[in-house]
């Protein structure tokens, strides 16, 4: 069995920590994540299950690569490729100013990883600028695969606490419960934007109530005409009406070609944004450079 | 994940040929015919059935559990570990892989032992022997010998797709479904693409049921004596369930893979 030698702590999740390390026997840098297996009758953890057999079958250079699973004692170590941070420390490192042609690169990037999983039909549900990784040479790769489902068969209720707050679907916010990979595609155009705004978080809401309100402020509040069957979803609560922003006060920074991509994927109704594959289409994207070229 | 059989695991790893399997035992076959490692897995393949439907688990997380434990015997010898300890460690697996929600601990060693009492105690006594924690250091075994394979493809959904084109679609379905179902007692799904063994389980339900569809099948475009193969091989299933008597033979096949009294039950696997 290979031997892995942490060397420091990178990072802290939900159900365990992240630690750069060694593989003695090549010399190669790798990832650890170590999953505490707490409740010695669960055995695996689901998460840290799903999360395995999912990047199993994603090979793509967008997502991060597993290289193995070693049992220890009351714990799981999972080896991934090292990348040398998530998105938002680059972010906090780049000090407001992020050059258009990275923000081009890396919402590419992002796209490609995102639509490869989606034409596995697996929905990540949890894109976020913590569960993306930057690499050394400016590649991009999704992590962090614990929420992924597989889409293959129809759930009837998927839970509806998925996706950080500030990265969640206007759909998902006001409680639906069947959703699909347009929930990704919502919180990748809040990304986009975050990084053509020089990392500032674009929804940064409070509570669910509050997130609302400022998308709401932003896109326009919902109606029948604009997305059939909101007001079902609207029905419980009532919200103040507000028209749409001008979106070059939204995201000032981008060309009017990135205006218009950002403004496909962040359509209120669910079944009208666009898919991955056709974001990858658009003209924004048009002699797009990989990595920091 | 159906579109992408062809760039999953499932297909870039786990579909051998004959030889591969003969060769992953070896070591069995110096002391099992053939016909006699396949009647155990036989037996153990109605053992996770019998298991899966006590837990309630849907057929497709059954089925999944069937094959892992083909998967594990294609590469390990039935005395590596003893196949009633893998039995339910590849349920455990296969509910997590296959997102049903987490299974109680309890509910689950009871299940075991409802099991083995109401159906299988003239083997095994009136008790389940294993306990959780050796359930779970073998799951851990069980993922490293899958090499994390866990997403395993189904001939179910191809199967709903192919009978669309029928016309007496409504008596096929049920027939060529359980033409599947039974296909997991053979090797028939360590050996051949979902969607094959969905195109030979239709097939033979089209010869049980008399009805013609050569045109149908001369229009695929698949490797037609593939098919057949799979066909020939479920129908000899068939014949062979029309005489055995699994009870009269299984006593002793189990007795020739119990392991040397005081073995471990990993020793193999922890070299
Ligand atoms: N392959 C990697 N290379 C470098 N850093 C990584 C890698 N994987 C994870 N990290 C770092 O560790 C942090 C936590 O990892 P991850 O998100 O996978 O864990 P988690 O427990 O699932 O967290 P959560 O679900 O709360 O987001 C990430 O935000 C990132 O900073």
């Amino acid at each position: 069995m290979e031997s892995y030698e942490k060397l420091v702590k990178i990072g802290e999740g939900t159900y365990g920590t992240v630690y750069k390390a060694v593989n003695h026997d090549t010399g190669e840098i790798v990832a650890l994540k170590k999953v505490r297996i707490d409740d010695e009758n669960e055995g695996i953890p689901s998460f840290a299950l799903r999360e395995i057999c999912l990047l199993k079958e994603l090979k793509h250079k967008n997502i991060v690569m597993l290289y193995d699973v070693i049992h220890g004692n009351k714990e799981l170590m999972i080896v991934f490729e090292y990348c040398d941070q998530d998105l938002k420390r680059y972010c906090d490192a780049c000090q407001g100013k992020i050059d258009p042609s990275i923000v081009q690169s890396f919402t590419n990037q992002l796209l490609q990883g995102l639509a490869y999983c989606h034409s596995h039909h697996i929905l990540h549900r949890d894109i976020t600028p913590q569960n993306i990784l930057v690499t050394g040479n400016g590649d991009i790769k999704l992590a962090d695969f614990g929420l992924a489902r597989n889409f293959g068969i129809p759930v009837k209720s998927f839970s509806a606490e998925v996706v950080t707050l500030w990265y969640r679907s206007p759909d998902v916010l006001l409680g639906a419960t069947l959703y699909d990979t347009s929930i990704d595609i919502w919180s990748t155009g809040c990304i986009f934007a975050e990084l053509s705004n020089g990392g500032q978080p674009l929804l940064p809401g409070k509570d669910v109530a509050d997130q609302l309100k400022i998308i709401f402020k932003i896109f326009g509040t919902p109606n029948e005409q604009i997305w059939p069957g909101v007001s079902q979803l609207m029905k419980d609560k009532d919200y103040p009406s507000y028209n749409a922003m001008s979106i070059l006060h939204v995201v000032p920074n981008l060309n009017q070609l990135g205006c218009d991509l950002f403004q496909l994927m962040m359509v209120l109704d669910p079944s009208k944004r666009c898919t991955a594959e056709q974001a990858l289409q658009h003209a924004y994207f048009k002699g797009v450079s990989e990595g920091y070229t | 994940m159906a579109a992408n059989f062809w760039k999953s695991s499932h297909y870039s790893q786990w579909v051998l040929d004959r030889q591969e399997i003969l060769a992953g035992r070896e070591e069995d076959l110096s002391y099992l015919s053939e016909d006699e490692i396949f009647k155990i897995h036989m037996f153990f393949a109605n053992f996770i059935r019998h298991l899966g439907d006590l837990l309630k688990l849907r057929q497709q997380v059954i089925a999944t559990a069937i094959v892992y434990f083909k998967r594990f015997y294609s590469r390990n010898s039935l005395k590596s570990i003893a196949p009633l300890l893998l039995a339910p460690t590849c349920i455990l697996l296969a509910s997590k892989a296959e997102e049903c929600g987490i299974i109680n601990t309890g509910r689950f060693i009871n299940a075991c032992t409802n099991v083995v009492k109401q159906k299988y105690s003239s083997y095994f006594g009136s008790d389940y022997p294993y306990k959780m924690p050796v359930i779970l250091e073998c799951e851990f075994f069980l993922l490293e010998l899958l090499d994390c394979s866990l997403i395993v493809f189904h001939p179910y959904r191809p199967l709903l797709q192919f009978v669309e084109d029928f016309e007496k679609k409504d008596a096929l379905l049920p027939c060529a479904w359980r033409a599947i179902n039974d296909s997991y007692n053979t090797d028939i799904c360590l050996m051949y693409p979902p969607y094959i063994i969905a195109l030979a389980c239709l097939h033979t339900a089209c010869i049980i049921q008399s009805i013609d569809c050569t045109q149908w099948f001369a229009e695929l475009s698949v490797d037609l004596d593939l098919l057949f193969e799979v066909t020939r091989q479920i129908v000899a299933l068939y014949e062979l369930l029309k005489t055995y008597e699994e009870s009269a033979e299984m006593k002793s096949l189990l007795d020739k893979i119990a392991l040397p009294k005081g073995g471990r039950y990993d020793g193999k696997l922890m070299k």
